[in-house]
């Protein structure tokens, strides 16, 4: 993973000492990419937030002389479905389902999943090793099978589809916090801390939280995707967001029907996710590169 | 050697132990339980659902139910389906030739299509295949799978008329090469996700062992690129793709449920959809821990596999 290193002295003098931007910043926005991912998310997060109320038709209000109409052919934008519905006006509520999900559930995983990193990494012994191996054992079961068997025995609603993904991806930040922790733990400032009388919690979340941040940022990013990808697993397969609250997921579970004769109802909400899901990839990506110091050497 | 896979195995017998508690209490704490199917029957008073529940055995305390239950998995009576009253074992079994048929083809195209897209792109690091090749892989593990199925169906199937649109086959139409031409649509598909994820671990594999000193002296001493490639590089990066490939199991698992719900493939992925939409308990708790056994027993067989062709490993 080494390239050339370039020797600091250079770095430092090219640039002007007031013109200097963060390196962080720099970092990320060399990374095309993960600039480009960071411009999607928020314009599609602008467009779902505003985007409702200037189609000028409702996500469920149904238009029977237009049924099927294709994209582009006539009064809806982006084409109809079979009761007539605006397919834009759904795309974009279902895009504020989908993302307030990503975001809520990635929420809850990262929040999960950090509190028993760090215990189970500053505790260590038994406790740490019966709390990783419960990760461990949940970690065996492929989790859409997990994320159906709970999504199908729950009545599924936004709130415990939600629930659910995070507690299907919870597991890899925690496997992440705690090998950070592990090693850290170890440390001098971690010693100084207990001979300056502070307290077990306050060296778990103060002192050694902190210096962890970094992978648990890049982690974040990459469950919001995860989970979005989730969702629309589970919603397509009938056992998520449930009609007629529109998720690009759900959104799917009809449009294999249609597939030959309105093929756009499958192209687009399919094109949406990926497209969201990619974006934040790219972001965790960049972000990955961008939080590495070690990175500008390369 | 020997005192390595030992250790191997005990802890993945521990890990099983706690895959069968956990994969048990989810399932039997979960609003509804095992008798809310049949608490849906029309016609059924509490009476006879008390009955019911004494004759499976449920009005047990749990914890007696689950040893009950772990007891029946270790000798190999894994239940019986609510629906046909067929045994677990036996409804797994005839359904599980068909997922393998479909991971077997998946892995083989991800392993020639991805390995050697990640060779190149390690070998040519930063050219413009390279970063194609990156783009390409970040895009294809943000799709998703059912998704890619349609839009592979829409293609292939009803725009062009190449591939059939689902199914093994024609009922009763067996030969070879109309099952061959019904598995090509569903092995793109699920192989998509593994020949990104092979090109992305191969790249990075490569690039490990491009850095090692012992490459810098093959290069030195006047050895063909070729050969040095070939050869030292290789030869070494393919070690721990073995663990990789062990490690891909449940995300080639998961895809192939998705997979096979879009082709109508009759393999595993639908028999679980199926049963849990009857809320067949005992099917849907053997599918549960049948996964995580085949995900357990794949890294296994992948760690003890890569101590085998790398002795260094053993020294940990």
């Amino acid at each position: 993973m080494s390239g050339e290193a370039l020797p600091a002295a250079d770095i430092l003098a090219e640039v002007p000492a007031g013109r200097r931007i963060n390196p962080t910043l720099r970092r990320f926005l060399r990374h095309r990419l993960a600039t480009f991912g960071v411009v999607v998310i928020v314009l599609l997060a602008l467009a779902c937030a505003i985007g409702p109320y200037l189609v000028g038709y409702g996500h469920l209000q149904l238009d029977m002389r237009h049924r099927f109409q294709a994209p582009f052919a006539g009064p809806h934008l982006l084409g109809s479905d079979e009761l007539g519905r605006d397919q834009l006006a759904r795309l974009l509520m279902a895009g504020r389902i989908s993302l307030a999900i990503g975001l809520a559930a990635m929420v809850i995983s990262v929040v999960a999943g950090t509190v028993i990193g760090v215990v189970a990494g500053f505790v260590g012994g038994a406790v740490g090793t019966v709390l990783m191996r419960i990760v461990d054992a949940i970690l065996c079961f492929p989790g859409i099978f997990l994320l159906l068997t709970l999504a199908a025995l729950i009545n599924p609603s936004v709130v415990t589809i939600t629930l659910i993904v995070a507690l299907t991806a919870w597991m890899d930040v925690a496997r992440i916090v705690y090998g950070q922790i592990r090693a850290l733990r170890e440390l001098d400032f971690v010693a100084a801390a207990v001979a300056a009388g502070s307290t077990p919690l306050r060296i778990m979340f103060r002192e050694l939280l902190p210096n962890v941040m970094g992978p648990i940022i890049v982690a974040a990013t990459l469950i919001v995707a995860r989970a979005i990808l989730l969702e629309s697993y589970v919603s397509y397969l009938g056992y998520g967001i449930q009609p007629p609250i529109p998720s690009w997921g759900n959104m799917l579970e009809k449009a294999q029907q249609y597939l030959t004769t309105a093929p756009w109802l499958a192209i687009l909400p399919g094109v949406m996710i990926t497209l969201t899901v990619a974006s934040f990839n790219f972001v965790g990506d960049g972000l990955r590169d961008a939080l590495d110091p070690r990175s500008d050497l390369r | 050697m020997a005192r390595y896979i030992l250790h191997r195995l005990g802890q993945s017998i521990v890990l099983l132990w706690l895959v069968s508690m956990f994969g048990f209490f989810l399932l039997h704490l979960t609003p509804g339980g095992p008798l809310s199917q049949f608490a849906n029957t029309p016609g059924m008073s509490d009476e006879d659902l008390r009955r019911l529940a004494r004759q499976l055995g449920l009005d047990r305390p749990l914890p007696i139910q689950y040893l009950d239950w772990i007891g029946g998995l270790l000798v190999g009576d894994w239940g019986r389906s609510y629906r046909d009253n067929a045994p677990v074992l036996t409804v797994i079994g005839s359904r599980i030739g068909a997922t393998l048929q479909l991971m077997v083809t998946a892995t083989l195209i991800a392993v020639l299509v991805g390995g050697t897209a990640g060779i190149v792109g390690a070998v040519r690091r930063y050219s413009l295949f390279d970063q194609i090749v990156t783009i390409c892989t970040m895009v294809a593990l943000s799709i998703p799978t059912f998704w890619f199925g349609l839009v592979v169906i829409y293609v292939f199937s009803v725009e062009l008329g190449w591939l059939p649109p689902g199914n093994i086959g024609p009922v009763g139409d067996t030969s070879f090469l109309v099952f061959l031409h019904h598995l090509i649509g569903p092995s793109l598909v699920l192989g998509l996700v593994a020949t990104a994820l092979w090109s992305r671990f191969m790249r990075s594999s490569m690039l490990d062992v491009l850095n090692q000193d012992y490459v810098r002296t093959a290069r030195a001493k006047g050895l063909p690129e070729r050969a040095v490639i070939g050869t030292h590089v290789l030869r070494n990066a393919l070690l721990p793709m073995i663990t990789i490939a062990g490690l891909e199991l449940p995300t080639l698992l998961g895809g192939a449920l998705v997979t096979e719900t879009v082709f109508t493939w009759p393999g595993m992925g639908r028999l679980f959809l199926d049963s849990i939409e009857y809320r067949d308990y005992p099917v849907v708790m053997g599918m549960l821990i049948f996964a995580a056994i085949l995900v357990i027993l794949g890294n296994l067989l992948a760690d003890v596999l890569h101590t085998v062709a790398d002795p260094r490993v053993r020294l940990r």
